[in-house]
């Protein structure tokens, strides 16, 4: 038995020796876009009828021994976010947030649809309860050096959140690095004339984790060559077999403010209806509840 | 425990440098294990009682002596002094009691103390209560109904749409700037019906209620040669309306129609000797359009109304005030632009005419609604300091310029429960303008609030 153990481990070591070499091999021939695309499926994964309870806090921040932490108390907001992935291929998103804390803001709720196809614009609305009123936003499609919409007011932005388009960038692997002690893919995007009139980034570099398809930092720069924001990624696990950063910190270098984007909880593979991401769940509070704790109970 | 997190991120609020550009050249290090509090979300379920209250006291004066010319053609002197010095209880109560349903309610309970124009008003005893929203509501798969004291919102444009006539106002003083803040509820039954083709809504209200009347004594009394009364019920009331909305990409649009009664209430003089002037109540039919459309970081938006049979004006042949029947079209359009995530700025712009009023012989049309009466609303708003800090500025006026407002307004977050309100309130006035008796007034206010 002990022998039939050993050809066993023997055979499955060769088998996954060989695989590791093809996967090198087939690694080493990415193109940035491939290597992007995986990134893509990676964060639609974390949408794929997901129920997600995130944590994000804002504040300003500091430098002390080159190490940046929060020089004023956060600003701290929970949030319950629903979302799942339609259209062809499954490559739009529609993602529903609603703040729960703190309580002054508590019912506050953003409504997102991201299109993978570039023709289209993305959609964001935003329910105030003071207003009584689902209120469409603008969320950075213009012809200005202008920014999308902040989510919650914090750092983050719809267009950070956004996957798809990537056939209105010009992609390309700058080198092959290191990055918080990962083997990474050092990838610059810089948009087309169409995207660039429709984006604040004028270019942007990210840093893929080769093993993960993470990106675990990305730096954005303005039209002057100025880098204006950071990403960091941290906290990577897997979860249901994809890689998911659970922490991202997004650092507006121009406001020294920062925020954190913390993924309490990821539950993925839920049923959950499509006309619960409309903008009558903004409004519709019986509705919403009564879905919500449809979902609270099937991940509880 | 949001609280333990508070605590730990406090003993690192130290005075730091700030970072720059250059600086962020080399490798960073950043220690997120602050942000990561596993327990948010439990704390949140233990706090899930589903009342909110919000304490605030407000104390508002008005700083500016100044003369002024009164309609007569006599001049007084507009003194300093206090006008507000009130504390208010706000209550919000929303409770998804059972799969489906919900019952939200809301209340604010206000206590006047010396120095506030409320105070010894014979009628309210030093303190007031009322009843904002109360209603259930059971929502399905595709339909909903509610039924209770609640809002409807139809028209886009922020603040000054011509299509926000359902609700009744309430501009008792000049510190309530927001729409939101001055909108008083109605009895409603409503229906929404949800498809994939757009959305319906439809409301009947059994009991209308009208705005209520300037309080004697308040900022907004212009001071009426007559008594103003409410409307004493003789027959039975009913509105009712229907909405038919659809979202498009980048763009939504909604068309509706409604059977009203006219708000506020009109008045002519009194007829007998008692002072009183006459009410006059007013059914008339609304149609109307509004849409939307983002264009990058802007968004337009158009409210369109069309309203059958409103009262009008008039002036008979020997100069006495009357009134008659017109229609008015009615026009709001605004934009919304997001300047970075901390600054916003809105504008939004009303146009009102009058056409077809009936008039019999001798009658001239003296309506301000006549010659196209338009007015803007501006705001700007820039969150600093981590949101701590809110600065705004507000301006509501005429077009020609004949009247306006500007609230000046600095919200200062001392923590996610207390908050602290300055307002600086500037208002002019031409001489002939139904506003005159708020000309050159400036008022200061600030406002202490507690919500838990």
């Amino acid at each position: 038995m002990i022998g039939t153990r050993q050809i066993h481990r023997g055979y499955w070591f060769a088998v996954f020796s060989l695989l590791l070499v093809t996967m090198s091999s087939a690694q080493a021939q990415l193109t940035g876009r491939e290597i992007l695309e995986r990134v893509e499926e990676n964060q639609r994964a974390t949408t794929d009828a997901a129920f997600n309870r995130i944590q994000l806090s804002s504040c300003r921040f500091g430098l002390q021994n080159n190490q940046i932490t929060c020089a004023e108390r956060p600003r701290i907001k929970a949030i319950e976010s629903v979302g799942i992935n339609t259209g062809s291929n499954d490559r739009d998103t529609q993602t529903i947030s609603i703040v729960l804390e703190p309580p002054a803001e508590r019912g506050v709720g953003m409504l997102s649809y991201t299109y993978d196809d570039p023709e289209q614009d993305n959609e964001t609305w935003l329910y105030l309860s003071a207003l009584g009123q689902v209120k469409r936003i603008a969320s950075g499609n213009s012809d200005d050096d202008s920014e999308a919409a902040s989510i919650f007011g914090s750092e983050f932005t719809t267009e950070d959140q956004d996957t798809g388009k990537l056939e209105d960038y010009e992609i390309s692997i700058l080198e092959e690095t290191s990055e918080s002690g990962r083997d990474v893919w050092k990838i610059e995007t810089i948009p087309n004339a169409e995207r660039a009139r429709k984006t604040r980034y004028a270019r942007t570099v990210q840093y893929v984790d080769k093993e993960r398809f993470v990106v675990l930092r990305a730096d954005m720069y303005d039209d002057q060559g100025r880098e204006i924001k950071r990403l960091m990624a941290s906290r990577v696990e897997q979860i249901n077999g994809t890689w998911v950063a659970r922490s991202l910190t997004m650092m507006n270098l121009v406001a020294n403010r920062l925020s954190n984007m913390a993924i309490l909880e990821i539950n993925t593979g839920l049923d959950i209806p499509e006309q619960f991401l409309t903008p009558r769940t903004l409004t519709d509070v019986a509705f919403r509840e009564a879905e919500l704790s449809r979902l609270r109970e099937q991940v509880d | 425990m949001p609280g333990k997190l508070l605590c730990s991120a406090m003993a690192i609020c130290l005075y730091l440098p700030s970072a720059a550009f250059a600086q962020f050249d080399g490798e960073l290090v950043f220690d997120d294990s602050a942000f990561q509090d596993d327990d948010l979300f439990s704390s949140v379920d233990d706090a899930n009682d589903n009342f909110r209250f919000r304490l605030s006291h407000q104390v508002v004066a008005h700083i500016n002596r100044h003369q002024r010319q009164l309609p007569d053609g006599t001049t007084d002197t507009r003194a300093r002094g206090l006008e507000n010095n009130r504390t208010a209880l706000n209550i919000r109560y929303q409770n998804p009691f059972r799969a489906g349903w919900l019952l939200q309610g809301s209340a604010q309970l206000r206590a006047y103390l010396p120095g506030d124009y409320e105070y010894n008003n014979p009628t309210r005893d030093d303190w007031e209560w009322r009843l904002n929203e109360l209603f259930v509501q059971r929502s399905g798969e595709r339909n909903s109904f509610s039924f209770g004291r609640q809002t409807i919102v139809w028209g886009e444009t922020i603040g000054n749409s011509v299509l926000d006539v359902i609700n009744t106002t309430e501009y008792r003083d000049l510190t309530i700037i927001d729409i939101e803040d001055a909108r008083l509820n109605q009895w409603l039954g409503i229906w929404d019906h949800f498809s994939q083709a757009g959305n319906w809504s439809s409301f009947v209200n059994l009991y209308p209620e009208f705005n209520p009347v300037p309080v004697q004594d308040s900022p907004l009394f212009p001071g009426a040669p007559f008594r103003l009364g409410h409307y004493h019920r003789d027959k039975p009331l009913f509105e009712a309306g229907t909405r038919w909305n659809r979202s498009f990409t980048g763009s939504d649009v909604a068309i509706m129609a409604a059977r009203l009664y006219e708000n506020p209430l009109q008045y002519t003089p009194p007829t007998g000797g008692d002072g009183r002037a006459q009410v006059h109540i007013n059914d008339y039919n609304l149609l109307g359009l509004s849409a939307n459309r983002a264009i990058g970081m802007l968004l337009l938006t158009l409210d369109v109304a069309y309203s059958q049979g409103v009262l009008a004006s008039v002036a008979e042949a020997d100069g006495q005030p009357a009134l008659s029947t017109g229609d008015l079209w009615g026009v709001s359009t605004g934009l919304e632009y997001g300047i970075s995530a901390t600054q916003q700025i809105s504008a939004g712009l009303r146009i009102e005419q009058l056409n077809q009023v009936d008039t019999s012989a001798g009658q001239s049309v003296t309506d301000s609604r006549h010659s196209a009466r338009s007015d803007l609303l501006v705001r700007y708003s820039n969150r600093l300091m981590n949101e701590e800090l809110t600065l705004s500025a507000t301006l509501q006026s005429q077009l020609d310029g004949d009247a306006g407002l500007l609230n000046l307004a600095a919200d200062y977050r001392l923590n996610d429960d207390w908050e602290l309100r300055a307002q600086l309130i500037l208002t002019h006035a031409e001489e002939d303008n139904e506003l005159a008796f708020l000309d050159e007034d400036v008022r200061a206010g600030l406002t202490l609030s507690w919500s838990f």
